[in-house]
Order: C-alpha cells, then structure tokens, then sequence
C-alpha cells in the first residue's frame, strides 16, 4: 500500500474472518457456504436493489426480483470466472439481465419519453452510505457518475438511458423515438464512449 | 463480420441487445480482432459503471430471510467448508498461536511485524475500494475529554477528491448540523476558514466528499452549528473534531 499516513486506517488491528474478497466469497458460495453468500448480500444489497428499483419502480418487484438474482447467484456461483471480470459486474449483469427479462414480459411502457428525469446532480450532494469505506467509496463513485450523465449530450444521455434502465431494445428506440436504428446505434456507442472518457478523467474505472 | 460491421453493432453488443446470429457472427469476428476487442473492453467499461448512477436504497430486512428460506434444503449446513480459512489466514491464526504459547521478545517482535505484514495483505485482497490504496490520510480526532470521536481525512490524487469520514458523532439536536471546515492556521491563531459543507450523518457515522485537495491549509475541523444551513463564512458553534495536515 502507499499510504502516506496509516494511523487510523487499519484502526482495529485485527481484522475478522469475514473479511473475505469478493472473489473467495463466490468461491465459498460454490462450496455451498450460506455465511458467504450472507456477506456477499450484504456488502451490495444496496447498489442492486437500487439498480433494480430505478429500473420497475416497484418495491415488491424489485425485492422479488432481487431475491430471484441471489438464488441464481446461489445456483451459479461455480459459473463465475475472474477472467470475465469482477465480481461486482458480474452480479450487476444479473440484475440486470433479470430486470430487463422483466421488463420487457410485462411490456411496461408507462415512462414517456418526454417523462425521463436525470436526476441532477445537487452541488452540495454529499455521502449518502457512510459507514465503512467501501460504501463511503461507493456513494462517491454514484456522485461521480451521475455528473459524467450529466455531460452527455441529451440524445446520447436518452437513449443510454432508454436501453440500459429501461429495457427498450434498440428497435423499440428507434421506433419510438422515429429515429433510423443505425442512429440509435451510434448514438449508444458514441455515448458509451463519452461516457467512459468522462470517467477515466475523473479517475474513475470499474478495474 | 468486418470490423466496420461490428462497430454499428458494439454498443448493442456491449448491453447485450443482439440476436444470437448477430452474437455468433460478432464473437467469431472477436476471436480474430484485438482492436475490436479493446473497443468493446472500453464500451463494457461504461456499461459496468452505469448502476452506479442510481440513488441508493436500502430493501427490507425481510429480503435476506426470503432468500434463505428459499435455498434448497441440502444448504443448511454448507457442502463443505474448507474455505472457511485462506491460506493466509492460518498462517495468521498459527503465528497468533506461536506467540501465546511464548517465545523470546525478540521473537515475539519478529512475529508481530510479521502478523502486521500478513494482516496488509489480508486487507490487499479483501473487497476494498481500489482508489484508497493511492490516498493520503489524516487522522481526526475528537476535541472532547472522552475523545470518543474519531475518523480520517483522505486524499485521493488520482481522482482529485477528499472524503473525510467520522465515527462517534452524537445526533444533533433541533435543526444542529455538523460541518466541515479548512482551516489556516499562524500558531494557535486560525487565520482563515473555508467551509466544505454539511456532514452526511447515519447513526453515529459522518462523512462527506468534495471535489479539490487540502494543500495549502494546515487543519481540518468539524463544527456543530446551528443550522439548518451551512453557516456561510466561519464557525459559530464549537468545533467538536479536529485533525492537522501535515
């Protein structure tokens, strides 16, 4: 490590058991370890439900669908590879997957196109999960994004927002939106791209 | 597929939007193409950080309790359990148990260095955020007698943002708020502040972050105002955490 200063931050010197990377928590769920697969739910109980709610808008949906993802995660935790990429992203694809399975069964278009808020980002937002450093971090990493939406351009920003949290195909944007689909998919490239500069500028990279 | 073709088709790939004719032409082309497999990497980047932008919400309680009464019967007890203990953390438990069973000081010092060692590798691989490995900390700690509060204030360069993060703050009363401040100091005469805004607090933890470094200012303290607004220019209540920057 280089900390420059590390009087506090090891704080308690012992550190307990639990203490276990993402990737031996998916291991010993695999081995059928229910305590793992206990600390995994409670270390990102947060970020997927959120990610599962902004998306159905519905508490009862999003717990059901939440609990659906871990039981997969039970069944499939053998499937995950390091190579593929890190724990979290896997159970973000999940959720995901899921939700947009979801979505698109029960065809819920409710969300107008003229309807779709970006939550702006409030100057003087602050930390909303602090406890440990691992959700403080996260908290500040949900700010960051949110700002590098924010410096899309609209019609990038809509349609990311469109495929991704809403579950529209990309067909389903184009016709909704009566754009070409080689335009949809530009724009969802290009945007995706924006989007990762603007991070990287930041300094923020999922690995 | 041409790399042009999979350029249309690479941000609908990156969030799994194709048919599975259009998947099997793409991850044949992929096979064969490092470029098209750097644009996706950079494209599945975004997609990877996307969740993050949702506000956070916490499910119910009950959520956990579903699940596990929903796991197959045979998880009641886990499979096996050789995971329980990392490799490192039996040479942990097997030095903490050498040592009880005495030794010289000398000796007794080597393995705590060694414990030490073991331990910061622990933390290496436990899930931590990345960017904390680069930061810069300062320790904070309370201005009361009892000192029951304490915290950090951490730098991180690469991102250009401070986090400054409190344990033990007791709950405001009325409209009281906790806020932060930057402070130059002559001595033991504060000659200039500068506010960094209102502490987030959820039990007896408190935190908040900002953009920008502490370089040039000599403290960082922590008031209790009268709220419910930030006070504008320098503190009226009384600083209840303090931490110097050197």
């Amino acid at each position: 490590m280089s900390f420059t200063k590390r009087k506090s931050f090891l704080g308690n010197p012992s550190i307990p058991p639990t203490s276990v990377s993402d990737e031996g928590l998916i291991e010993a769920i695999g081995d059928g370890a229910v305590w793992a697969l206990e600390q995994l739910y409670q270390r990102y109980r947060v970020l997927l439900y959120s990610l599962i709610y902004r998306m159905v808008a519905d508490q009862q949906v999003a717990e059901d669908l939440l609990q659906e993802a871990f039981l997969s995660i039970w069944r499939h935790a053998n499937s995950y590879s390091p190579q593929a990429g890190a724990v979290r992203s896997w159970l973000f694809s999940i959720v995901h997957h899921r939700t947009i399975d979801y979505l698109r069964t029960v065809r819920r278009r409710a969300t107008h196109l003229q309807e779709i808020h970006w939550e702006a980002v409030d100057e003087d937002e602050h930390c909303a999960l602090p406890d440990v450093w691992q959700e403080v971090w996260h908290a500040v990493q949900s700010t960051q994004v949110r700002q590098a939406l924010m410096q899309l351009p609209i019609e990038q920003r809509m349609v990311i927002e469109l495929a991704y949290f809403q579950g529209w195909t990309h067909t389903e944007i184009a016709e909704g939106c009566h754009l070409p689909l080689g335009t949809v998919k530009t724009r969802i490239r290009s945007g995706l791209l924006h989007l990762k500069r603007v991070l990287a500028s930041m300094g923020l990279t999922e690995r | 597929m041409t790399c042009e073709e999979f350029e249309n088709l690479a941000g609908a790939y990156a969030l799994d939007d194709v048919t599975s004719a259009e998947r099997q032409a793409a991850g044949a082309h992929l096979a064969s193409c490092a470029r098209c497999r750097s644009l996706l990497r950079e494209l599945r980047g975004a997609v990877d950080l996307l969740p993050l932008a949702v506000s956070p919400i916490e499910p119910r309680g009950e959520v956990w309790e579903r699940i596990v009464a929903a796991l197959p019967s045979t998880s009641s007890q886990p499979r096996t359990n050789r995971r329980w203990w990392t490799p490192r953390l039996l040479a942990v438990a097997a030095i903490v148990l050498f040592s009880l069973l005495g030794g010289m000081t000398v000796w007794n010092l080597s393995l705590t260095r060694q414990i030490t060692s073991l331990q910061q590798q622990l933390v290496q691989v436990s899930a931590k955020p990345p960017a904390l490995s680069e930061g810069v900390i300062y320790p904070v700690s309370g201005t009361n007698a009892a000192q029951t509060i304490r915290g950090e204030l951490l730098y991180l360069p690469q991102q250009h943002l401070t986090v400054l993060l409190l344990r033990g703050l007791p709950q405001p009363q009325g409209s009281q708020v906790y806020q932060g401040w930057l402070l130059h100091l002559a001595g033991k005469e504060i000659t200039g502040t500068t506010s960094i805004g209102l502490l987030n607090l959820v039990n007896d933890t408190a935190s908040l972050s900002f953009s920008g470094e502490v370089a040039g200012y000599n403290a960082v303290a922590v008031s209790l105002e009268p709220g419910p607004r930030a006070t504008p220019s320098a503190p009226k209540g009384k600083v209840v955490a303090l931490g110097i920057l050197k």
